[in-house]
């Protein structure tokens, strides 16, 4: 896969933004990369069922003690927001003592709501061989786990990394097949950005009687454009 | 490297003006004046045709010069003051510069020499030449502010010379200041500030320039233009010195037409 650099520079050369005057720097079109990036990649993970881009990590239980010291685990990075907190592809974890791989017990997903109405049923209340969990921001909270659990696998489909974190020569994780999309993507964002008078303007911005666009931002797109949806075949 | 001679210009256009031999015009009252006044002229129209980016600095490689300096404590460089006090340890050897203009600034570079940062007897708002330090090549430049400038661009992450962004992603800026009023020290002239920049951190900081060329004095002294631009001074002091003619004839004419066609090439 291209590295996060790789990419930028070639949208760079392509919007003729390689000379030292440029006015689309290389942490903004960085930035546009990532904004892309994240939108198609989670909508890949949505369309299709892989591990290409799933993670695992294993992360160590806390305790709440402001919660009746309910135990949760904290995301390592953040996680694309799906629907029915899809981003957590699976949480396992064994039972000390009785297991010895991670992978032995599953989590369900649920919410607080359900899991105050499944407490009530014997057979489908949380315990710890019927765990569950449920996510609050950057928690991700563990009913009927026993206090003595340590550690708890997690599979998660990450976002990219933010511009401050970004490490630009790592490869960027993302479908080969929506490169050309991605670029086309960023490369529409820079045109807009290009055919902003920004020379015609004052110091104080005041100078607005000019027209906002000097040349032809482009035709309207079809909802069918592969911009907007990547399920449309490319020719 | 080649140069221009003095004697060269005089020759070419005492040619012009059909003057060979002659003593009418002589070298203190008429050839000295015109030659220093064509420099000067020479710099108000590059620097017009720098600022709107028609003229690259590497037509003037005689007067472009690139040296290290170390900044003070505030990432500042006191290029005025630099470029004056040479000739001493550490520092370029003679004679002293007087600035035209920036051209690049490269606070990351490739160099030859000991990089250590001197500290000892140098007060932190002194910034230094490193003459010791040979540039080699730039690794990342910083890009040129206004005074404005600086204040908006620190804490925007897709501005060169945030402080926010490290790293590979770390960029710099960079705004020619104005003399820098301070009763503690004396005047130094005017100062680069570079930016981003870590509190009371001293950093090396590659400087290319342009020179003012020197003014001639002597009929064996040398221009400090480009071969390029030979045709040019001549055709320019051969106009100055057709204004003593007076009434528009065809020397006037004539050195006016061939100055304007090369000016209007150069831009």
């Amino acid at each position: 896969m291209p590295t996060y650099r790789t990419i930028t520079d070639d949208l760079l050369i392509t919007l003729k933004q390689h000379f030292d005057d440029r006015e689309i720097t290389f942490a903004q079109c960085l930035w546009w990369v990532l904004l892309a990036g994240n939108r198609l990649k989670m909508l890949h993970i949505a369309k299709r069922e892989s591990g290409a881009f799933m993670t695992t990590f294993v992360v160590d239980t806390q305790t709440d003690p402001d919660l009746n010291n309910r135990m949760y685990v904290t995301l390592p990075w953040q996680i694309f927001d799906m629907d029915l907190d899809a981003g957590v592809d699976y949480m396992a974890y064994f039972i000390p003592g009785e297991d010895s791989h991670l992978t032995r017990i599953q989590f369900w997903r649920t919410n607080p709501a359900q899991a105050r109405s499944q407490s009530g049923n014997s057979d489908r209340a949380p315990s710890p061989r019927n765990p569950h969990f449920y996510r609050e921001g950057y928690r991700l909270y563990l009913l009927g786990v026993d206090a003595d659990v340590t550690k708890i696998e997690v599979g998660l489909f990450l976002t990219l990394p933010d511009i401050t974190d970004v490490d630009i020569d790592e490869e960027m994780p993302f479908p080969h097949e929506l490169m050309l999309i991605l670029q086309r993507n960023v490369l529409d964002i820079g045109r807009w950005m290009l055919a902003m008078p920004a020379t015609k303007l004052n110091n104080t911005g005041s100078e607005r009687n000019q027209p906002m666009l000097t040349s032809d931002p482009g035709k309207s797109v079809s909802i069918n454009d592969p911009v907007l949806n990547p399920d449309t075949p490319t020719a | 490297m080649p140069q221009i001679t003095v004697q060269e210009v005089i020759d070419r256009v005492a040619a012009l003006l059909d003057a060979e031999g002659s003593e009418h015009y002589t070298f203190e009252q008429d050839y000295k004046p015109n030659i220093n006044g064509v420099q000067d002229e020479l710099m108000a129209v590059i620097s017009q045709l720098l600022g709107a980016r028609k003229f690259t600095e590497e037509g003037l490689r005689e007067l472009n010069k690139v040296a290290v300096f170390q900044t003070n404590t505030y990432g500042e460089i006191d290029i005025d003051e630099c470029l004056t006090q040479v000739g001493g340890t550490g520092q370029l050897p003679g004679p002293a510069h007087k600035l035209w203009t920036i051209v690049g600034v490269y606070p990351e570079f490739e160099s030859f020499g000991s990089t250590d940062i001197i500290t000892i007897g140098i007060p932190p708002p002194r910034s230094l030449m490193r003459g010791g330090v040979r540039f080699i090549r730039p690794l990342k430049d910083a890009k040129r502010y206004t005074q404005e400038q600086h204040a908006i661009i620190r804490r925007n992450v897709f501005l060169q010379g945030n402080q926010t962004l490290v790293n590979e992603l770390k960029s710099y800026g960079y705004f020619i200041g104005s003399e820098k009023r301070w009763t503690a020290l004396p005047s130094v002239g005017r100062t680069i500030t570079i930016f981003p920049h870590t509190t009371n951190e001293r950093t090396l900081v590659a400087v290319a320039y342009l020179k003012v060329p020197e003014q001639i004095d002597a009929i064996t002294d040398n221009l400090e233009w480009p071969d390029s631009m030979r045709d040019l001074i001549i055709q320019m002091v051969f106009r100055r010195m057709a204004f003593k003619q007076g009434d528009g004839t065809n020397a006037y004419g004539l050195g006016s037409a061939e100055m304007g066609m090369l000016t209007r090439a150069l831009s």
